[in-house]
C-alpha cells in the first residue's frame, strides 16, 4: 500500500519563515536546499545536506548567503560518456552577483558561476540538458523574459532567446517532448494592463541555432502557436509541470492563484482549483499536500480526481515536493523532515545506473539494496534532475513503455539518435 | 555508476560484421567436395550473432553456419563445399548476414574452378643410344669384307 517513509529529520541552520526548496537531490545521500525567507527581505540560504542514511544523521554546508532569493532549478547532467555536474540556478542579489539578478552556478565549485546581470530579465527557473548540442537551457521565474542557453563545458553564456509579447516582467518556460520539440510557456507577471498566458511549440535546435542573435522564439521557423488566452496572468512563476500525459500551469485570474491543466491533445485549457501544489508523480498521476488536513494526495490524470490519500501528522505549516520526495518543515522549530514516497510501505525507489555495463536497476534508497518494481520508460532529448522544478516530458510520439525490474536490467536502445534521455519513473499506484 | 531519475544513453549500433579473410579461389574436379575457411569480425559495440553464408553461381545458399561474436571479437567458420559437375569457372559469394540486426553486413566473392582429372600421358619412348655403336660396329665388319673382297679381285 502506497505510504510516505521518512529518510531523514534535521533542525536547519538557519531561522527563517520560509519553506525549504528542493533543489536537487543529487545521490541519494544529498541534498541540495534553500532555507528561504518569505518576500525581499534578507536573508536567503543555499545549503548542501549530506545524509548519513545508516546514523539518520545530516551534515549541513552553507554555500550561499543572498539578499533575496535562493536557487530553484537544479540540474543534473548524468550520462555515459559525461561528465557528471550538479547544476542551479535562480535570481539573487548580492552573493555572488551584486546587485545583477540571475546566476547559474556549478554546486559541486562554486568558484564557476555565471551572472546574468540583465537586471530583473536574468532569473532561472526550470533547467534542461541537451545532451545534442551539449547546451542547458533554461527558463526565467519570478521576473523574465528569456531562454538562456548555457555551454556547460565553458560555462558561459552563448545566447538566449525572447518572446514577442513578454516585454517586460514575465515568464518563458521550456518544457520537454518525447521528440526534438519543446513547449514554450510564456506569459506575463503583472496584473495590471492586459492579462496573458500562453502555449507554443518550436524546436529545440532552433532555439540553440539562433541564441547568439537572441530573437523571438516564436518568431523562429519552427514555433507553432498553440493556446493563448487573456484570462489568466502568470504572477510570479508559471510553474509548467507534465506527467507524461498532461500539462499542468499556473495562473492568476486577477483574483486568486489557479492550477489550469492543459491537455494538448485538445488544445483545451482547464481550471482545476486554488489547490495550485501539484507535481507530477508518475506518467498520468499528480502529487499534491494537504496542509491543512496533514495529508499527501495522488491525483489522476485529470488532476480532479482523487486516487488517494495518506495522512501524515509530520506536515506542519510547509511542505516541498519532487516528484515522489518531500520536505517538510516547520518554521516555528525550523525542523525539517525529508521523506519519501513508498509503493508498498517498505522501501523508496531509487534509480542507478551502471553505464560501464549498459545497465540499470532500482534500489531502496533507505538500504541500498535492489527492489523489484514496475517503471515506466520515457523517452525525451532534454534532461531533467530531481528537483522541485522538474517533470516528465510531455508523451507526443507513444514514446512510452513498461517493465518490471527485479535487478540490474539493460539499459534499451533509444528511438533515435537525438532523443536518447531516459526516463525511469516507478509506479506507485 | 550514477543516480538520476534520468540518464543520457549513448546510441548504440549494435553488432556489426565483416569478413576479413577468405579464400580468393577454390579448385577441384567435378563434384569434389572442399572446406573454405572464413574469418568475421564484429566491429559493433554490443555481442552478436553472424550467419556466414555460401552462395553459388546461382545465388543458391549451398553452405552456411552460425556463431555468437563477441563486440571487438572474431570468429573463423569452416564450411564444406561440393564443387558444381561442370567444369568451368564460376564466382561465388559470401555474406555475413547480421542476426541482430536483419542486415547483410558483409560480401566478398572468390573464384571456383572447376575441371577434369589430368589423363596420364604415355611415357615417351627414350631412343636407343646404345644401338648406334651396334649399328656403327656391323656397318664396319660389312664395309670391311667389301673391301676385302675388293682387294680379292
Amino acid at each position: 500500500m502506497v505510504s510516505v517513509l521518512e529518510i531523514v529529520r534535521w533542525t536547519r541552520a538557519q531561522s527563517v519563515d520560509a519553506g525549504t526548496p528542493m533543489l536537487l537531490l543529487a545521490r541519494r545521500d544529498r541534498l541540495f536546499v534553500g532555507y528561504t525567507k518569505s518576500g525581499e527581505t534578507c536573508c536567503d540560504y543555499n545549503y548542501r545536506i549530506d545524509i548519513d542514511l545508516v546514523n539518520k544523521t545530516v551534515t549541513e554546508t552553507q554555500l550561499w548567503e543572498t539578499t533575496d532569493g535562493t536557487f530553484r532549478a537544479g540540474l543534473k547532467i548524468l550520462g555515459k560518456n559525461l561528465a557528471t555536474r550538479h547544476l542551479g540556478g535562480y535570481g539573487t542579489i548580492d552573493e555572488p552577483c551584486g546587485a545583477a539578478k540571475g546566476v547559474f552556478v556549478d554546486f559541486e565549485d562554486t568558484s564557476k558561476y555565471i551572472c546574468f546581470d540583465d537586471n530583473f530579465t536574468g532569473n532561472v527557473h526550470v533547467s534542461l540538458y541537451d545532451p545534442v548540442s551539449n547546451r542547458i537551457i533554461t527558463g526565467t521565474g519570478a521576473g523574465g523574459n528569456k531562454i538562456h542557453v548555457i555551454d556547460p563545458d565553458s560555462f558561459t553564456r552563448v545566447g538566449y532567446v525572447l518572446h514577442s509579447k513578454v516585454s517586460e516582467r514575465g515568464n518563458v518556460v521550456p518544457l520537454p517532448r518525447d521528440d526534438e520539440k519543446v513547449f514554450i510557456i510564456y506569459g506575463l507577471n503583472s496584473a495590471t494592463g492586459t492579462k496573458l498566458l500562453g502555449i507554443g511549440l518550436v524546436d529545440i535546435q532552433d532555439i540553440i541555432d539562433n541564441a547568439p542573435d537572441h530573437p523571438n522564439v516564436d518568431e523562429l521557423g519552427s514555433w507553432q502557436q498553440l493556446y493563448e488566452t487573456t484570462n489568466y496572468y502568470t504572477k510570479t512563476r508559471t510553474n509548467p509541470y507534465s506527467n507524461g500525459s498532461k500539462i499542468l500551469l499556473h495562473g492568476n485570474d486577477g483574483t486568486s492563484n489557479k492550477a489550469l491543466l492543459y491537455d494538448p491533445v485538445n488544445n483545451t485549457l482547464t481550471e482545476l482549483d486554488t489547490n495550485v501544489y501539484r507535481r507530477p508523480l508518475q506518467y498520468q498521476k499528480w502529487l499534491t499536500v494537504d496542509i491543512s488536513n496533514q495529508q499527501f494526495i495522488i491525483y489522476d490524470d485529470d488532476g480532479i480526481t482523487q486516487v488517494t490519500t495518506i495522512s501524515d501528522s509530520d506536515i506542519s505549516d510547509k511542505v516541498n515536493l519532487g516528484f515522489w520526495f518531500a520536505l517538510l518543515t516547520n518554521t516555528s522549530t525550523q525542523e525539517v523532515i525529508f521523506k519519501g514516497l513508498s509503493p508498498d510501505g517498505n522501501v523508496i525507489p531509487w534509480i542507478e545506473w551502471d553505464f560501464e555495463n549498459n545497465k540499470f536497476r532500482v534500489i531502496d534508497l533507505l538500504t541500498g539494496n535492489p527492489i523489484s518494481i514496475d517503471v515506466w520508460l520515457m523517452w525525451s532529448r532534454l534532461q531533467y534532475g530531481i528537483s522541485e522544478e522538474s517533470g516528465f516530458p510531455y508523451i507526443a510520439n507513444n514514446r512510452i513503455s513498461t517493465m518490471t525490474i527485479n535487478d540490474w536490467t539493460d539499459i534499451p536502445t533509444p528511438p533515435t539518435s537525438n532523443v536518447r534521455v531516459l526516463y525511469v519513473i516507478p509506479k506507485f499506484i | 555508476m550514477g543516480e538520476n531519475i534520468s540518464a543520457v544513453v549513448e546510441e548504440t549500433t549494435g553488432p556489426s560484421f565483416s569478413i576479413t579473410d577468405y579464400p580468393s579461389s577454390v579448385s577441384g574436379t567435378p563434384n569434389s567436395t572442399k572446406t573454405v575457411n572464413i574469418t568475421v569480425a564484429n566491429n559493433g559495440d554490443t555481442d552478436g550473432d553472424c550467419t556466414v553464408r555460401i552462395k553459388d553461381h546461382n545465388g543458391t545458399v549451398v553452405a552456411e553456419d552460425t556463431k555468437t561474436i563477441t563486440a571487438g571479437g572474431s570468429e573463423t567458420y569452416s564450411l564444406s563445399i561440393t564443387l558444381p559437375s561442370e567444369t568451368g569457372t564460376y564466382t561465388w559469394t559470401i555474406e555475413a548476414y547480421n542476426v541482430t540486426n536483419d542486415t547483410v553486413d558483409d560480401t566478398k566473392s572468390f573464384t571456383v574452378e572447376v575441371s577434369e582429372a589430368p589423363t596420364p600421358t604415355a611415357k615417351k619412348r627414350e631412343f636407343p643410344w646404345w644401338i648406334i655403336p651396334l649399328l656403327l660396329g656391323l656397318g664396319y665388319i660389312a664395309f670391311s669384307g667389301y673391301k676385302e673382297e675388293e682387294y680379292k679381285e
